[in-house]
């Protein structure tokens, strides 16, 4: 299958796409699904409204809750899927390069639509394409260089106070293999890539299936209190999970932070 | 007992109470500008006249404006004008006439804009979240609808022979818009997409659709009548009149594929076939270019979903109208037909800007809304022209405190004769306006639009507001009780009145009053 390319990838070594596949990166990495584990100490994730869904993993003596993220790209559209919490972000890029989310719920198949006026224009393309703002990435030292073209590896790092943050990405795919943040000597957070595949047929069948899940405008909330589904969230509020993009140990969304 | 020495008795009686109160007030207060202006009013009362029959109407309908945003947005609209804002007046609040009406559904204390404006049009009250049908007809259930539809206002107009027209910020098949012609045993059935497989087999058509049909529709229910179709429809939502094909795609499209039918049809397209004499609009530039002496049908549809909010209409991609210029437009069309005209406009996006638990986006809508009215008013003869201005609900919207006169009404509370903020219980400042439930406090800086709070976890309770420019475009107000939008409320909504039939808007009445009012004026029945 010309499309489809599954590299496994393994911590502590580069991961890089094969020659004969390397001319086509800047087309393919618009087609690309990227499986990644994210790791949160518990006193820093933040996310409250299901930890306990997450699986939890001890390193030196500290708590982490573990979760996958699934980052489909499909040109202007990017989609942000989190199993283990049964929802997923889907935004869209306007014609007006304003940001368009669609929140679906796939044991639902329900979605709230934000209008893209709905959305601050704080909010960046690249943190939902590339999961880090380029000026952030570009803050950071390159301590490590390998490869060429399609196959080039960058490991950057940056301090910030009382905070270090390393990454590992591949610039040709605009790709993040890995992100390490750490306060002192003490990780905090972990989002590490476990497999990445270029499959454009498969993404675009992936997101013609979310869009004929039922929709729903958030203005039109307030006005729905007998659905069931829409009530439940009037009354108990939304999963307003906070893992999209990355975070330090403050909670703070270094996306955000960076994207002004 | 009923002598003429009685009446006679009484007669000198209030005369001397007359002179003898004349002349014990004092000058400090006959003198005073309150006493005077008060005693004009009255005076001007005196001398109205009532007319019965008018030749227009215009029913204009400010979705979730309640009593409490009225006194607000009057004060935001005096304070923006540089004045104390206590004093002034909307524009509509200057009618003679005035009611207070009782918005509950059938089968709910607190309303929503389905059954409330259903009322209004057909002047039967219902249940909640259903159009056009009476209460016997069950939510969602197509089957239950066949026989208990209702005529509106708008239907027996066009069947008069009066140019017919409905237009809206909000998407013009949502709710309050669309009980202006349509039958649905659900609001939410605004095209075919959103309507469960049994209700399309069972045969009930999609909101959007049958505002395409609407002539079609009412002549099949009334043999022998022939109508022309509404002549003025505009608002948001054209995502219910596209199929969903990238390729029906229009250049103000946001989404990948900017239309939700799953037909295959494109309404748009039908109803220019069925109009080929019509205009249709999807942008500022399109609209501008109407040239309202000349077209007989205009058909607009400026946004997928609802419309932009008035102070953040500039970032919409191709452009909007205000509703000012949607309606003088409006008028500028339906005033072509001799035999007269109704129009139904919504403003219903205060709504929204309460449900996202802003005051400044629901206040500035209404000052917006206002300017509209004020619109109609300037362009309408008001010997022939009835204009009612109502609400379909309230929200949980307060104004509390004790502000001193001309206190920034989206400030936070200055006692009288203090400079500095109160401070409540907890040592902490706080607005004069809140809400009762909602998502509660933001700090968006210059953000024009409400809707932005959907992007936060709701933050409800106190909050230290002894940094925050609470006057900002982007402040969200504190709320009590954490819900993911802010809710209805029960209370009940004002009607004011201007022109013939007018006198016939007072006391405390039932929505399904205001159809009554209408028909009586417009002598929309036989045995009228």
């Amino acid at each position: 299958m010309k499309n489809l390319m599954t590299l496994a990838f393994t911590l502590g070594s580069a991961l890089l796409a094969s020659s004969a596949q390397a001319q086509s990166c800047a087309n393919d990495k618009l087609y690309l699904s990227a499986n990644y584990e994210i790791s949160q100490r518990v006193a820093d994730s933040h996310t409250r409204h299901d930890s306990h869904t997450h699986e939890h993993a001890h390193d030196k003596g500290q708590s982490f809750n573990k979760q996958q993220l699934v980052l489909h790209r499909y040109n202007n559209q990017v989609v942000h899927m989190y199993p283990d919490s049964h929802y997923g972000d889907w935004w869209t890029k306007t014609a007006n390069n304003r940001l368009m989310l669609n929140r679906f719920f796939p044991d639902n198949q329900r979605v709230i639509e934000y209008q893209a006026d709905e959305l601050s224009s704080k909010i960046s393309w690249q943190s939902k394409y590339q999961l880090l703002n380029s000026d952030f990435i570009n803050n950071m030292v390159v301590v490590k260089e390998t490869g060429t073209g399609c196959e080039q590896s960058q490991q950057r790092a940056l301090t910030q106070g009382d905070y270090s943050y390393q990454l590992t990405w591949l610039p040709k795919w605009s790709l993040v293999t890995s992100y390490q943040v750490f306060r002192g000597d003490e990780k905090v957070a972990q989002w590490q890539l476990v497999n990445y595949q270029v499959n454009k047929k498969h993404i675009a069948d992936y997101i013609a299936k979310l869009s004929d899940y039922r929709a729903t405008d958030y203005a039109d909330i307030g006005d729905n209190e007998n659905d069931p589904f829409l009530a439940k969230m009037i009354n108990q509020g939304f999963v307003e999970h906070k893992a999209t993009g990355f975070y330090n140990s403050q909670g703070d969304n270094i996306s955000k932070q960076h994207s002004h | 007992m009923n002598s003429p020495w009685v009446t006679a008795s009484a007669l000198s009686t209030l005369l001397f109470s007359s002179v003898a109160a004349s002349a014990v007030l004092p000058k400090v207060q006959t003198d005073n500008q309150w006493f005077s202006n008060a005693q004009q009013t009255v005076t001007n009362k005196t001398k109205q006249v009532n007319k019965s029959k008018a030749k227009n109407v215009i029913l204009f309908v400010g979705d979730g404006m309640g009593v409490s945003t009225l006194t607000a947005a009057r004060i935001l609209d005096g304070q923006m004008k540089g004045n104390s804002g206590e004093e002034g007046y909307l524009s509509f609040e200057m009618f003679p006439y005035s009611a207070q009406v009782k918005t509950y559904n059938v089968d709910a204390q607190t309303p929503d804009s389905a059954g409330t404006m259903t009322a209004m049009m057909s002047g039967v009250k219902t249940d909640i979240g259903v159009l056009g049908v009476s209460e016997k007809a069950e939510r969602g259930n197509c089957n239950s609808v066949a026989g208990n539809e209702l005529v509106t206002a708008l239907e027996l107009a066009e069947i008069k022979g009066l140019a017919t027209g409905v237009v809206s910020t909000a998407r013009i098949t949502h709710a309050t818009p669309a009980a202006a012609y349509a039958k649905s045993a659900d609001r939410n059935w605004e095209d075919v997409s959103d309507m469960p497989e049994e209700a399309v087999t069972q045969g009930c058509e999609d909101i959007a659709s049958q505002l395409i049909n609407f002539e079609k529709n009412l002549e099949a229910r009334f043999p022998g009548v022939d109508v022309d179709g509404i002549e003025v429809a505009m608002g948001g939502g054209r995502r219910h009149f596209l199929p969903k094909d990238e390729a029906a795609n229009s250049a103000d499209a946001a989404s990948s594929v900017e239309g939700d039918r799953t037909d295959g049809r494109n309404l748009v397209t039908e109803w220019q076939t069925q109009y080929p004499e019509g205009q249709y609009v999807m942008d500022q530039a399109g609209f501008d270019a109407l040239d309202a002496s000349s077209t007989s049908k205009v058909f607009g549809l400026f946004n997928e979903s609802h419309m932009q909010y008035e102070a953040d209409r500039a970032n919409d991609i191709a452009g909007e109208p205000s509703l000012t210029q949607i309606t003088t437009k409006a008028i500028d069309v339906l005033d072509n037909n001799d035999k007269g005209f109704m129009l139904v406009v919504e403003s219903g996006r205060v709504d929204h800007g309460h449900h996202a638990g802003s005051a400044f986006n629901a206040l500035t809508d209404t000052v917006e809304f206002a300017k509209a009215i004020q619109a109609a008013v300037d362009n309408t003869d008001p010997e022939e022209t009835l204009i009612l201005v109502t609400a379909d609900h309230s929200h949980v919207f307060t104004i509390a405190g004790y502000p001193k006169r001309g206190n920034p009404i989206l400030g936070k509370v200055v006692a009288v004769g203090e400079t500095e903020p109160t401070l409540a219980s907890d040592d902490m400042p706080y607005t004069t306006l809140g809400y009762t439930n909602g998502r509660g406090y933001r700090n968006l800086g210059d953000e024009t639009n409400a809707d932005a709070t959907y992007n936060d976890d709701p933050v409800v309770g106190r909050q230290d507001l002894s940094q925050v420019d609470t006057q900002s475009s982007g402040y969200h107000q504190e709320a009590l009780i954490p819900t993911s939008s802010e809710t209805h409320a029960g209370e009940d909504v004002a009607l004011h009145a201007s022109g013939p039939g007018a006198h016939l808007s007072q006391g405390v009445i039932e929505q399904s009053v205001i159809f009554h009012i209408i028909n009586k004026s417009l002598g929309l029945m036989a045995n009228n």
